[in-house]
C-alpha cells in the first residue's frame, strides 16, 4: 500500500483495518460456499457411484420379477408392493390422526402443564431411534404381549375376512409400526404450518363474524395446507426408507409373493378380495431387499442392490414432485 | 446399541431368553437418552426463544 505524501496517518490506519475486514468477509463467504459445495459434492459422488454400479442392471424385468438366487434374475417386485402397502396404510393411519392432533394442540388446547408434557414427549418421539419403534412394534403388534394365537373371523356382506391375532409378521404390523414412527413427525410439521398462519387472517375472519370452527375450516387450514403437505411428504419419505423397525417386526427377507397376490394394478380388479387380504400377508420392503442384497457375498448382488437403490430414489423423487405440484396448485387457488 | 439389538434379534438367541429380554432394556436406555437430550434442548429453547408479534 502506498502512502500519498500529505495523507494523515489516521486514514491510513483506517484503510488498513478496512482491508482486513474485507478479507475476513471474503474468507467467510468462501467458507460458506465451501460448506454448500461440499455437501453437494458428496451427494454427487454417492449418486454417480450408485448409477455407475446399478444403471445397467435396471430393466423392466427387474421391476416385475421376484428375488432370486441368480443375481441376473433377481427383481424388486415384492419389495415395491410391500413398500407400497406399508407406506399407504401407515400414511392412512398417521395423517388424519396427526393433523387432527396438531389442530387440537394449536387451536383448542389451553396452555398448561399437560400441554407442555405432550409437547416435550412429541419432540422426543420424533427423535427416538427408529429401532426403538421396531421393538415396540414387535412386542405390541407382532406378539401382542404373548397373546395366545387365535383367528378372528369377520363376515362381510360379500366375503369373509380372517384376521390373525396377534397380527404376527404381517403388513399390518409393519404399517402400524411405521404409522407410530411418522405420527410425531406429522404432528410437529403440521403444528409449525399452523403456527405460521398470520394472525391477521384469523382476526379478519373473527371480525367478519366467523366462528372458531369456520375460521379453522375456511382460513387456517387452507393457508396451512402447503406446509402440512410438505410435512406429510417428509414423513412418508422417512417411512419408505426405514429399514431397522421393519427388520424388527420381521419383514421376510425372501418372499415369493406380493401382499394379496396383487402384482399389478390390474390384479386389484381381477380379484378384489386381495385388497382385503393384503394387510394380513407376510411382506418385504424396498430397503429390506437392499439390505439383504448388500449383505450377500456375491459381487453381482452389489449391482442388484445399486439398481434397487435407484428405484427407491426414483420413488422418492416422484413423491417430492407430487408435493411441489400440490403446493403450487394450492397457492394459485389461495391467491384467487 | 442399535447394532446390538439387530444382532440379538437375528442371532440364535431363543425368544424369552435373558438376551432377548435385554433387547427391551437397551431400547429403553436409548429412549431415555433421547428424552434427556430433548428436555435439555427444550430448556435451552425456552431461554433463548424470542416471541414475535
Amino acid at each position: 500500500m502506498s502512502v500519498a505524501p500529505g495523507e494523515p496517518v489516521v486514514t491510513l490506519l483506517r484503510r488498513d483495518r478496512d482491508a482486513a475486514s474485507r478479507w475476513s468477509a471474503r474468507l467467510f463467504e468462501w467458507a460458506c460456499a465451501f460448506s454448500t459445495w461440499f455437501g453437494l459434492g458428496v451427494l454427487v459422488v454417492l449418486l454417480l457411484g450408485v448409477i455407475w454400479k446399478g444403471a445397467t442392471w435396471l430393466s423392466w424385468s427387474f421391476l416385475t420379477s421376484y428375488d432370486s438366487r441368480h443375481p441376473e434374475q433377481a427383481g424388486i417386485l415384492a419389495g415395491l408392493w410391500g413398500s407400497f402397502w406399508l407406506v399407504s396404510l401407515a400414511a392412512l393411519m398417521a395423517v388424519p390422526i396427526g393433523v387432527g392432533a396438531a389442530v387440537f394442540l394449536e387451536e383448542y388446547a389451553k396452555k398448561g402443564w399437560l400441554r407442555t408434557l405432550i409437547e416435550v414427549n412429541l419432540s422426543n418421539l420424533a427423535g427416538v431411534p427408529s429401532i426403538v419403534y421396531g421393538i415396540l412394534g414387535m412386542a405390541v403388534f407382532v406378539k401382542m404381549f404373548g397373546l395366545r394365537p387365535k383367528v378372528l373371523e369377520i363376515w362381510l356382506p360379500f366375503s369373509s375376512l380372517s384376521i390373525p391375532l396377534p397380527f404376527g409378521r404381517t403388513v399390518l404390523s409393519g404399517a402400524f409400526t411405521l404409522a407410530l414412527l411418522i405420527l410425531p413427525i406429522v404432528i410437529v410439521a403440521s403444528r409449525e404450518a399452523l403456527r405460521a398462519v398470520p394472525p391477521t387472517i384469523r382476526h379478519a375472519s373473527y371480525a367478519l363474524g366467523a366462528t372458531h370452527w369456520q375460521t379453522i375450516r375456511h382460513q387456517v387450514l387452507p393457508t396451512a395446507f402447503p406446509g402440512i403437505v410438505t410435512g406429510v411428504i417428509l414423513a412418508v419419505s422417512r417411512a419408505i426408507g426405514e429399514t431397522a423397525p421393519l427388520l424388527m417386526v420381521g419383514a421376510a427377507v425372501f418372499v415369493a409373493s406380493t401382499p394379496g397376490r396383487i402384482e399389478s394394478p390390474l390384479d386389484a380388479f381381477r380379484h378384489p378380495k386381495g385388497l382385503l387380504e393384503a394387510p394380513f400377508d407376510p411382506f418385504t420392503a424396498l430397503p429390506i431387499q437392499i439390505f439383504n442384497w448388500v449383505s450377500r457375498p456375491e459381487a453381482a448382488y452389489q449391482h442388484v442392490a445399486a439398481a434397487a437403490i435407484l428405484v427407491l430414489l426414483a420413488v422418492l423423487q416422484v413423491f417430492n414432485v407430487a408435493a411441489s405440484v400440490a403446493r403450487a396448485r394450492m397457492r394459485r387457488r389461495a391467491r384467487l | 446399541m442399535t447394532a446390538f439389538i439387530v444382532n440379538v434379534r437375528f442371532g440364535d438367541k431363543p425368544q424369552g431368553s435373558r438376551d432377548f429380554k435385554a433387547l427391551f432394556a437397551v431400547a429403553m436406555t436409548l429412549f431415555v437418552i433421547s428424552l434427556v437430550m430433548n428436555i435439555l434442548s427444550q430448556l435451552g429453547m425456552r431461554r433463548y426463544r424470542e416471541v414475535y408479534q
